[in-house]
Order: structure tokens, then C-alpha cells, then sequence
């Protein structure tokens, strides 16, 4: 029964499948073919598979057992090629087509010696397995005895199916063949064997392997014997790969798998198989190639890569992965855990959990700590990625190293809170500071306040001098002008000076001498027709001199008018009384052209006395108000004592002589000249010597001595008078006393004498004093100091 | 015998002085003003001068002095002062004019007067 033509579906194929149509059934198929078949179509006859399976593919149709089946009627004939391979098949020969990259083979099937069908297979040379002949062999056994009938290898050809089958298979399989007889003899070679070495069957026929030099360079051939032998021996040889040129001068890179051929244990012959692996081994090495090119990058890479597959072993490992950790791939893989190993303790569980959150195309980066093969730790930040590939999970992970950044992060950290420590330090410090400074700020605006209230009251007393009318001045002791108030503004003007700068150069001597001497000193100066008087008191601590003027104008013109009153009175009243002074004498003397009798005498002498005394009041008059215009002017000139104490004595001789008292004078010739005031001194003299005479009786003596000292003179004025009686002596230099005897005595004293004779002894600088004993009589003793003699 | 010129413009003091010194055997010319005083220096060798200070006209003792004591031929001559002004400065001023002694009329004598003359004049 003729197959039913093949449903559409089949149709549908692609035209290089072919067809394999074999008395086999669906079971058989399935056994061999297992889980490579895909049903397309059943009908009551056949079942049709698509078959694909690495290098073989095709159409399998299996005969369900009811019919038979008819090869020609199976085909689209519409397809020519088809037809001639069948015709070409019908011969029982081997249909080789060869349409690179593909290759296709048909096989006849003969059952019956008729065609019962035939095996077609396409191969594509990168798909080669290892195994592939195995498989054919076996595909090739549910087709009959075949592959028993191959392995047996008669020596005669033998017609049967299986033998034939199996020639087919050796003269068409893709790999070239060299089947070789016990004794190492060339018994077959197949079509590829040809092809590959371009030589023919003649070539090769009953040659020896080591005839074979033409093909087999020499190191290959030496290999090929060496196999051999070894096979008789009974060993198992493992492919090995050799390189030669080939015909067309191409290299080429060989695999060549001996194999040895048993039957019943006996050693038949061997089975050479050489495989073209060139494209393989270029597609190898360049695989290799980027592989190792891969591998450059990745230990070039300053991270650490890994990626592992999900159950933890690593397919890449790179040299800074290596570094980071102190292991290699190997060992890594070697590991129950690596991830433990290198993430111990605390550091577990995150890098576990990399992994666990990580999603397919997402990258999940965290941080971890590495402690390496060394326990040293390393700080590292890890990006995972998830991979899928044919199926599997891949985990690729970047490892950063960020030990220095970590240890400078920390460093940082530890600077940080060490200057936030100090910061706090320091804001403590000047909260304290602020506290202090408040405190202080009190106590400075108490102070100040104080200082405040001083310096008011100090203006307020400062103000004096500057409200003062006269000048008041104050000058540093070398002479520069430091304070003036503003009465000093027209005594400044006229000295052309100002605070700051120097005063007069006469000014600025009296000031040194002032400062000097530390001895406060009266100055007049005129100016502007007043006449200021100024005190200059020195204060030596400050080192400066302070002048106070006073306006003595008005004073020095009452003293002026007083003066000039007092010349004028005294002249006034001194010329009367010359005249009744001197015509009582003349009277008395008889130069008036008269005699007076004794009566005439006495009333003559009284009003010459009176007129004496009246002058002697006059003269007192004038030395008192001498006196109390403050100013006694002693002035030293160099003069000789003795000759003035003389003319003295001279002019109170008469005096004495009238009043019957001896006078005597008694100067020391040592005295020398010195400086002294003459006109003053003499009053003194003058003063105490009539003293003497008049308070002495009759007969009564007056002495006057004069000593010289070491640095004084000192006179005396004795006499046997009246003397001073005791209650009267405390008083006798008081202005206007007068003693009660002296009183008594009804002579005339103004009293003022001593007192007068006082000032100026003291003015000299010298000192008096006195004893005396009542009717005994009176010692006056006063020294002159001595200066400046020549 | 000797020459006194006194210039004194008080008629009683000066005749009282006039008298007493001629008694004494002296030659007084009295002048009662300076001019008649100079008058008498040119006309006559005097050999002692009593000079008054207050004298009526400009010209006063002190004047009289001064130029007495510039003149070559009169600068010699003793002058003393003769007056009833008795200040400091009076006196002061006199004696640095040059005057050979001041006396203050109402202090002394007429006696006085002629002793310490005849001192003067080394008699």
C-alpha cells in the first residue's frame, strides 16, 4: 500500500530536510532518538517526526506496521534533485552533496535488494560532536546488522546489508577514515581522507602507515606508528592534535583518534580517525584570545570582579580580587563558603544579603568589611549584579577597596569630634569669658563712676585757678610752659609763649632756681601798667613750678602814695622841728647874741630836748611804716663796721657827755670788710648805744664791743642803767612798750626802737637778745652773720 | 680858710647853719637856688658843698649833684647832703650820685653838724 502522501505540513519544511524513511516503528525510532523527535503528522500508516539533534536533522517516519511502504511514492517528485539521488541511490551507492557550510549524505536502505529507503544527513562542520560517529553507528544498528558487521571488519567485502551500510558510512563520513589491517597495512580509506590529503584510493591502498610520508609529516607519522603500537598492545589512546599543510598548502590543525578494532578479543585492526579542527581550533583560540583578553582587563581592573555562578563557584577571579583577599580562584572555589570566609563574624550576614536583593539587570551596591587571608581588614564597597544565561543565575560583583578612604573618613571623624571637643572647650571658655567680662563691666562702670565723680569734684576745684582773675601758671622745671589759666593770656601774649612751648628765658632761671633751692620765692614782674606780684611754690615730686600772681598794682600805688605821703609829711614836719631844734641850741649856746641865765637854760633845754625826741618819733615813724609795707629792704653792700661804729660813737658823744655818761668803743681790728647793710646795721647801733646813755644816771658807764667770730660779728652794748625790770623783759621788743621805769624816767621813747632794731638784726640774718638786772644795769647782745667776704 | 657852699631854700634852717659855721671860722656861701649855687662854683673855690635835696625851680639837689660830680674841676669836692628826706631810696640814690654823706637835719645837732664837717674836711 503506497504511503499516503505526505500532509501539508511536510511540505512546509524547509527543503533541506530530508527524509528518512525506514521499516521501523515508532518505538524503535523513540529508543533511538529519544526526546529529539517532534511528531508532526500520523495517518494510518506512518507517523512522521521532525527529527533535530545537534548535526542530524530530518524527518523521521515510522511505518505503524500495517502495509508497505513505497519509497518512490513518498516523495514530492516535483522535486528533481530528490529523483536523480534516488536513481543514484537505486545503485546502491552513496549520495554525497556538498553545499557548503552544509554537507548532505544519503544512504541507501536496500531491503530485499530493493531500495527500501534511504538515511539522509545533513552536517554542519562546527557541530561536529565527539561522538558523532558512535551515534551514527547506532542510528545505523536499527537499520540492520550493520554496525556488528563493522566492528567484526571481514577483510572481504561482503554484499550484506549491514556491511554495505557500514561501508557507506566509513567512505562517507565526514571525517577522514583509515582503516588499517592487523599487520598495519591500508585495508580502506574514506572519501574525506581523500579529500583532506588530496590523493586518491590508489595512494593509499595496501601501504603501510609508515609508507605514508607523503600526507603525514614526519613527526606525525612517528605519532601514528607509536599509536599503533601501542593499540596491539591493548592500550587506550587519547586524541591527540598535530598541525600540517595540506594539499592546497592551507594549515590545518588535525585531530587524530586511534582506535582499536576487537572482535572476540582479538585485535582485528585499527581505526584511524582524523578530524579537521582547524575552524575549531582558530574559533578556540580566538576564543581563548578574547578570553585571555578578557582576563587582561579584568586584572587590570583596580576592583576586584568575581563572577560566580548560584552555587557559590567562581568562573572568574580576577588579580585584584586576588590582592584584596589573599586568595586565588582556586582556592576560593575550594571553600565551603568563600563569602563567610571573607566576610566573617558581623560581616555575614550583609553580604549574603547582596545577593538575596539583588534583581536581574538592576545593580545593588552596599557596604562591607574584607578580612584577607593575612586577618587584616579592608573596608570595601561591593556592587552585584544578577545574570541570567542559557538558564543559569550568574552573579557578577565589583569589589572597591575603601580602606583609605574609610581610614581617612575615620581620621576625619576622630579630627572632627576632637575639634568639636575643642569647640565646646572653647565656647565653654568663652561663655566664661563673657561671665568674667560682664563682671568686670560691672565693676569697671562702678569704678568709672567713681573716677567720674572724682574728676567732677577735681574740675570743680580745677576750676579755681582758671577762674582765678590773676595769672596762675604752672611751668615744668626746665622751663616749658605747661598750664596757664586765662587772666595769664596778656603776660603770655607779651612773652610770646603758649602752653607747650618754652617761657622767657629770665622766667625759666627763676623757675630752675626755684625748683632747685625747693624754696618757695616772690617775683615782680610789670606788665601793662599792673604790677602783678607772683609766688612760685615748686613742687619737686612732680617736678614742676607753680606761679601764682597776685595784682600789687594798686597796692604798690598805695604803697607809692603812702610813701610819697610820708616823705612829704616827714619832710613837713622834720623842717619845723630842725628849726626849733637848732635855735634852742643856738640859744642854748649863746650864739643868739643872749646869755641865758639857769631857769632860761632849763626851759631852752626842754624844748630842745622835746624837739629832739619829736624827731626821734618822726624817724621811728618812718621806719615803722617801712615796716608794715612788708618790705624792709635790707640790702648788703660791702662796708667797713668799724669806721660806721666810730662815726657813730662820734655823733652820740655829746649825748653822752651831757648826760654825764662815759661812753667807750671797742672794735675788733680783725673784722674785715663784709657785706652788710650800712644804713640798717647803723639804726641798730645807733638805736641801743642812745638807749644805753639815756637809760644810764650820771657817772654811769656805756660800753660797746664788737668780736669777730668764726662766721659773726658780734657786738654788745653794756651799761650801768636803769636795767630792765623782770616783768618787762618778755615784753621789750613789742612794738610801742615802753617799760614802766623807763616811762618813769620822763624820757621820751616811742618804744618802737627795738622792735625796729629787731627786724633788721633778724633781716641780717643774725639774732638778739639781752640781760639785765634792774639797777644793775642791761647787756644787748646781737651777731651779724658774716658774708661774702672779700 | 676854708669854703662852704650851702644850697638851702628854708631862710630859718639856713640862717641857723649859716651862723653856726661861721662861728666856727668857715666862709659860707648860701645859695637859696641851684643856679645861684652854680654861680658861686664857678666864681669862687669852695671847698665843701651842703646841698638840700627839695629846692624850688627843676633842678633839685640830686641834679646839682650829678653835675657837680661831672664837672673835672668840681668832681673832688665833699658834698653832703643836707636834707629832711629820709627814705631809703633817698639816700641811696644819693650816695650813688656820689654824695659824700647825707645827714637828716632833724636828727641832729647843729653841733653835730660841725663836728662831723671838720671830720670831713680832716680839720
Amino acid at each position: 500500500m503506497p504511503v499516503d502522501h505526505l500532509p501539508n505540513q511536510f511540505h512546509d519544511l524547509d527543503p533541506l530536510w530530508e527524509v528518512i524513511i525506514g521499516a521501523t516503528t515508532p518505538e524503535q525510532l523513540a529508543q533511538n532518538f529519544g526526546g529529539h523527535l517532534q511528531q508532526i503528522t500520523q495517518s494510518k500508516q506512518v507517523v512522521i517526526y521532525r527529527f533535530d539533534w545537534q548535526a542530524l536533522r530530518g524527518v523521521a517516519v515510522a511505518h505503524t506496521g500495517e502495509g508497505n511502504l513505497n519509497l518512490g511514492e513518498s516523495f514530492d517528485t516535483s522535486s528533481s534533485s530528490v529523483t536523480d539521488i534516488i536513481e543514484r541511490l537505486k545503485t546502491s551507492q552513496p549520495v554525497v552533496i556538498n553545499q557548503p557550510p552544509t554537507q548532505r549524505v544519503y544512504w541507501p536502505i536496500p531491503i530485499n535488494r530493493a531500495l527500501a529507503g534511504f538515511v539522509a544527513l545533513e552536517m554542519v562542520e562546527s557541530s561536529l560532536s565527539d561522538d558523532f560517529i558512535g551515534r551514527l553507528y547506532r542510528t545505523m544498528k536499527f537499520f540492520g546488522q550493520a554496525y556488528e558487521r563493522l566492528t567484526s571488519l571481514k577483510q572481504h567485502q561482503s554484499d550484506s546489508v549491514d556491511t554495505h551500510l557500514l561501508q557507506l558510512t566509513f567512505t562517507s563520513a565526514n571525517e577522514g577514515m583509515l582503516l588499517l589491517s592487523q599487520s598495519g597495512q591500508v585495508v580502506d580509506v574514506n572519501q574525506r581522507m581523500l579529500t583532506l590529503f588530496g590523493k586518491d584510493h590508489g595512494y593509499f591502498l595496501g601501504k603501510k602507515l609508515s609508507e605514508l610520508t607523503e600526507i603525514f609529516p614526519p613527526d606525525c607519522l612517528q605519532l601514528l606508528l607509536r599509536n599503533f603500537g601501542f593499540i596491539k598492545m591493548g592500550m587506550a589512546i587519547t586524541p591527540q592534535e598535530v598541525s600540517l599543510i595540506d594539499s592546497a598548502g592551507v594549515k590545518r590543525i588535525l585531530e587524530i583518534t586511534s582506535t582499536s578494532l576487537t572482535e572476540n578479543q582479538i585485535h582485528q585492526g585499527e581505526l584511524i580517525s582524523i578530524r579537521d579542527i582547524t575552524y575549531r581550533k582558530t574559533a578556540e583560540s580566538q576564543a581563548q584570545e578574547s578570553e585571555s583578553k578578557l582576563r587582561q582587563v579584568l586584572d587590570s581592573v583596580k576592583e576586584g570582579i568575581t563572577l560566580s555562578d548560584s552555587s557559590g563557584k567562581f568562573e572568574i577571579f580576577n588579580q585584584e580580587m586576588q590582592v584584596l583577599t589573599g586568595f586565588d580562584r582556586d582556592q576560593a572555589n575550594e571553600a565551603t563558603s568563600f563569602l563567610e570566609m571573607i566576610h566573617p563574624g558581623p560581616y555575614t550576614k550583609p553580604a549574603y544579603e547582596a545577593l538575596n536583593q539583588v534583581k536581574p539587570g538592576e545593580k545593588y551596591t552596599s557596604e562591607n568589611v574584607i578580612l584577607d587571608r593575612e586577618g587584616k581588614k579592608k573596608y570595601v564597597s561591593v556592587s552585584t549584579t544578577m545574570l541570567q544565561s542559557e538558564g543559569k543565575t550568574y552573579y557578577l560583583s565589583a569589589y572597591h577597596d575603601q580602606t583609605a578612604v574609610r581610614l581617612a573618613e575615620e581620621e576625619l571623624k576622630a579630627r572632627n569630634q576632637q575639634l568639636e571637643e575643642t569647640s565646646a572647650q572653647l565656647k565653654q571658655t568663652a561663655a566664661q569669658l563673657l561671665e568674667a567680662r560682664d563682671h568686670l563691666e560691672d565693676k569697671v562702670a562702678q569704678k568709672t563712676k567713681e573716677l567720674q565723680d572724682k574728676v567732677i569734684e577735681i574740675e570743680n576745684l580745677a576750676k579755681f585757678p582758671s577762674e582765678d582773675p590773676f595769672p596762675v601758671m604752672r611751668v615744668s622745671s626746665e622751663g616749658t610752659l605747661l598750664y596757664a589759666n586765662s587772666a595769664s593770656k596778656a603776660l603770655l601774649d607779651t612773652w610770646g609763649c603758649e602752653v607747650g612751648k618754652s617761657v622767657p628765658a629770665g622766667w625759666a632761671n627763676l623757675v630752675q632756681e626755684v625748683f632747685e633751692s625747693n624754696n618757695r620765692k616772690i617775683f615782680e614782674s610789670e606788665l601793662l601798667q599792673q604790677i602783678i606780684s607772683f609766688v612760685l611754690v615748686p613742687v619737686k615730686s612732680r617736678k614742676y613750678v607753680n606761679l601764682y600772681g597776685r595784682d600789687v598794682s594798686r597796692e604798690k600805688q598805695v604803697e607809692e602814695m603812702k610813701n610819697q605821703f610820708i616823705s612829704m609829711v616827714s619832710h613837713q614836719i622834720r623842717t619845723p622841728l630842725t628849726s626849733i631844734r637848732w635855735y634852742s641850741e643856738m640859744l642854748l649856746k649863746g650864739v643868739a647874741g643872749v646869755k641865758l641865765n639857769q631857769q632860761q637854760t632849763k626851759v631852752t633845754e626842754t624844748i630842745h630836748q622835746t624837739a629832739t625826741n619829736m624827731s626821734g618819733l618822726v624817724n621811728d615813724l618812718l621806719s615803722i611804716s617801712r615796716m608794715e609795707s612788708g618790705v624792709l629792704d635790707y640790702q648788703s653792700q660791702q662796708a667797713n663796721l668799724k669806721t660806721m661804729i666810730d662815726e657813730i660813737v662820734t655823733e652820740l658823744t655829746p649825748l653822752a657827755q651831757k648826760g654825764g655818761v662815759t661812753l667807750t668803743v671797742e672794735v675788733d681790728p680783725a673784722i674785715p670788710d663784709f657785706k652788710f647793710d650800712p644804713k640798717l646795721i647803723r639804726e641798730v647801733y645807733t638805736n641801743l648805744i642812745s638807749n644805753a646813755i639815756k637809760y644810764t644816771k650820771k657817772s654811769g658807764q656805756v660800753e660797746v664791743l664788737v668780736k669777730l667770730t668764726e662766721n659773726q660779728v658780734i657786738s654788745q652794748v653794756k651799761d650801768t642803767g636803769i636795767g630792765i625790770p623782770l616783768k618787762a623783759q618778755k615784753d621789750i621788743f613789742t612794738r610801742f612798750y615802753r617799760a614802766q621805769n623807763a616811762v618813769d624816767m620822763q624820757y621820751e621813747g616811742t618804744g618802737l626802737g627795738l622792735s625796729v632794731a629787731k627786724l633788721i638784726v633778724e633781716k641780717a640774718g643774725g639774732s638778739i637778745s639781752f640781760e639785765s638786772t634792774e639797777n644793775i644795769g642791761t647787756t644787748f647782745t646781737f651777731s651779724i652773720p658774716l658774708t661774702n667776704m672779700l | 680858710m676854708k669854703n662852704i657852699l650851702l644850697i638851702e631854700d628854708d631862710k630859718l634852717l639856713g640862717e641857723a647853719i649859716v651862723q653856726t659855721i661861721k662861728n666856727e671860722g668857715f666862709d659860707v656861701f648860701w645859695s637859696k637856688t641851684a643856679e645861684e649855687g652854680f654861680k658861686v662854683l664857678e666864681l669862687q673855690a669852695v671847698d665843701f658843698i651842703y646841698l638840700d635835696i627839695m629846692l624850688p625851680g627843676e633842678v633839685d639837689g640830686y641834679e646839682i649833684l650829678r653835675r657837680v660830680r661831672a664837672d673835672e674841676r668840681f668832681k673832688t669836692i665833699p658834698v653832703v647832703m643836707l636834707t629832711n628826706l629820709g627814705q631809703m631810696s633817698e639816700i641811696d640814690r644819693a650816695m650813688e650820685l656820689g654824695a659824700t654823706d647825707y645827714f637828716i637835719k632833724a636828727n641832729i645837732d647843729l653841733d653835730q653838724l660841725v663836728s662831723l664837717t671838720k671830720q670831713r674836711l680832716n680839720i
